[in-house]
């Protein structure tokens, strides 16, 4: 029973990870409480539902599809909401309400087009591979191997200029400006990549369980945990986070119950606020650095 | 000058309404009825209103109650507790209506039946099986019969008629999918029958692989899985995908068509607890009913539709008898026998009927009605 548990942890985790990752780069570099997040990663799922059930298009059209309609819902949310209220100098939480605001928008104009309801790209049994006593979906093979790809191309894209320009703009926005960049522009394109890492989750996970329009509420919530216990200092913190928190739910499944998962997960992000605040990754700052 | 002509406005406008809301001796006699037109649970909506409907129009053509017709006032609840309780607000202050059929969901009952019991209106649910609307109030009816007579109904199911000894149980944590799973154990364990695990989920989650991984390792002979249809489906779909290929034994919140588009051939092998119809008592009122449904649908009714158009038939009786107030209608309610679709109706003094469950299995893309007659205690099917 333990490796299937930590198969499907594992590969739940994966998925967490990359949508977790895109919470982690904007609020680590923005400094925006992204709730909208969730939202997107709705209005992927929703994308691609429609542009494969109802339109019966080829499959990578329809996921490109998706993958533009999130980057450009992230963007929209920045020029539409963030920018203005960053331009009036407000305080963080009126973009936090602003992105509250935008969440329960999207969502519920969602639900009223597509309906409330479940749904699954597929119905009945899909594909399965069994490895000794693990069975696995394909898409939940799909979806670690997207995580590993993820994974490798986010080292590679941090380690190249833009990469550096993006840790740079995070730690002090205001002298990237002075040294030439226009900071609207970056923004946007956090924003945009950020929104991207949570619709390839989001379809991932569509194809595989389904979906309903209240989906992205539980993604963000596993996303700002994950961003807490794995360091919210660091980008990498969201994907160790991710990672530890779907291992962690499939131990206390095998040690517990699933009733106890939830309590479990939220008794984490208490734990690691009062007693490690700088997350897994993170090493102890001092107020000037901050 | 301007705020006083405003003021006068307003007065005018406010004396009309009340004029208008105190008008006497209604033309109709109206019916409040809550139910999901919209959202996830439109299909038992759908069902519900082709039922009351279709006892309207048969009221009506037969002269109405006393010469008054008789019309139906929806109010959309969404299958949401919070929605029902704006619709039952509506209903009670704006329509006034004495009596009201709703709501569809136990959640959505429960969170409703207690202002209506305080406002002193009757609410009468044709689906709602949480077994603690029992104790709400003298105003409250229903008639379906409760969760621990169903969950006893497939706990002899298993035993007898899949003749499985062993099984897991996989309850939705809510009103409803726990009274059904406390009673299936209960019952289950009383007659000889072994639990081997006992897992939840929350409606709305979409992931069930790591309880019913859990669930595998025990295995079970049967899994016992009471819920609403989407997290039923979905856990029917990761259950055969996990090769867990044991018959699945499930509630009336998983009868729905949209089942099968979720689960598609993962749900064969799979049986449903279902209020019965009256055959054998009152296959009379049956056939006419299915004669009158095919009629004015075309097609099957499903038993949403046949408890509906019972339940609207009951409440006029029960207006014939006591009158067009709240309190004449469930005097006369307690007092009423009725013969109907769903066989006979006598409420006792908690406002609940005695009737059986019958069995479905899922096959295909479609409910069928299983044969069994059971042994023992159970009074149930055909």
């Amino acid at each position: 029973m333990l490796p299937q548990l930590l198969a499907n942890g594992l590969c739940a985790g994966a998925l967490y990870a990359i949508v977790a990752l895109g919470f982690g780069i904007i609020y680590r570099s923005t400094g925006v409480f992204h709730f909208a997040h969730g939202a997107i990663y709705t209005i992927a799922a929703y994308l691609t539902y429609l542009m494969l059930v109802a339109t019966n298009i080829w499959w990578p059209v329809a996921v490109a599809v998706a993958l533009l309609g999130a980057a450009f819902s992230g963007v929209l949310a920045e020029l539409l909401v963030y920018r203005p209220i960053q331009k009036r100098r407000a305080s963080p939480l009126a973009a936090l309400i602003g992105s509250f605001g935008i969440y329960l928008f999207a969502v519920n104009l969602i639900a009223l087009i597509a309906g409330n309801e479940t749904k699954v790209l597929r119905p009945g049994v899909d594909i399965t591979f069994e490895v000794g006593s693990v069975i696995l979906t394909r898409f939940q093979l799909l979806g670690f191997a997207t995580f590993v790809v993820t994974l490798v191309a986010f080292f590679l894209f941090k380690k190249s200029r833009l990469g550096r320009l993006l840790t740079a703009f995070s730690d002090n926005p205001a002298l990237v400006e002075v040294l030439g960049w226009n900071a609207s522009v970056i923004r946007i394109a956090i924003f945009a990549a950020g929104s991207l890492l949570a619709g390839i989750s989001a379809i991932i996970s569509v194809m595989d369980i389904g979906m309903d329009p209240h989906v992205g509420m539980s993604a963000l919530l596993i996303s700002a945990v994950a961003v807490v216990v794995g360091g919210v200092k660091l980008f990498e913190g969201a994907i160790v986070g991710g990672v530890v928190l779907g291992i962690v739910q499939s131990l206390v499944v095998w040690q517990f119950s699933v009733r106890w998962m939830d309590v479990f997960t939220f008794s984490i992000l208490v734990l690691f606020l009062v007693l490690r605040p700088q997350g897994l990754l993170g090493k102890k700052v001092r107020l000037e650095e901050v | 000058m301007k705020t006083f002509a405003m003021y006068c406005g307003s007065i005018v406008l406010l004396v009309s309404i009340l004029l208008v809301g105190c008008s006497k001796q209604p033309d109709a006699y109206k019916i409040g009825v809550i139910t999901p037109l919209t959202g996830s649970r439109a299909t038992y909506g759908a069902a519900t209103k082709q039922g009351v409907d279709l006892a309207f129009e048969r009221i009506n053509k037969a002269g109405g109650i006393d010469g008054k017709k008789v019309e139906a006032i929806y109010e959309d609840s969404r299958g949401e507790p919070k929605d029902a309780g704006y619709a039952l607000q509506k209903l009670i202050n704006v329509d006034r209506v004495p009596v009201i059929l709703g709501a569809f969901r136990s959640a959505e009952t429960q969170a409703i039946a207690g202002t209506a019991e305080s406002r002193k209106v009757v609410l009468f649910s044709a689906s709602s099986t949480a077994d603690e609307i029992k104790y709400v109030g003298d105003y409250i009816f229903r008639n379906v019969p409760t969760n621990s007579d169903q969950g006893k109904t497939a706990a002899h199911f298993v035993l007898e008629y899949l003749q499985k000894k062993t099984a897991a149980v996989l309850y939705q944590n809510d009103d409803y999918g726990k009274s059904l799973g406390e009673a299936f154990i209960e019952n289950f364990s009383n007659i000889g029958g072994k639990i081997l695990a006992q897992e939840t989920f929350e409606g709305g989650q979409k992931d069930f692989r790591h309880a019913l991984t859990k669930i595998k390792q025990m295995r079970p002979e049967v899994v016992f899985f009471p819920g609403n249809y989407e997290e039923c489906a979905l856990i029917l779909k990761q259950a055969r995908q996990l090769g867990i290929q044991v018959p699945f034994v499930g509630g009336d919140g998983a009868y729905s068509p949209d089942l099968f588009g979720i689960a598609g051939s993962a749900a064969n092998g799979s049986y449903y607890t279902l209020m019965a119809m009256g055959y054998g008592v009152s296959d009379e009122e049956v056939a006419n009913f299915l004669d009158g449904f095919k009629k004015a649908y075309g097609g099957e009714p499903d038993v949403y539709a046949a408890y509906a158009y019972d339940a609207i038939l009951v409440i006029a009786d029960a207006i014939k008898r006591g009158g067009y107030t709240s309190d004449g209608i469930k005097d006369a309610l307690y007092k009423l026998e009725f013969k109907g679709v769903t066989g006979i109706t006598k409420f006792d003094s908690y406002g609940e009927v005695s009737k059986p469950y019958y069995l479905y299995e899922a096959k295909d893309g479609k409910f069928a009605l299983v044969t069994w007659v059971p042994t023992g205690s159970v009074t149930a099917t055909r």
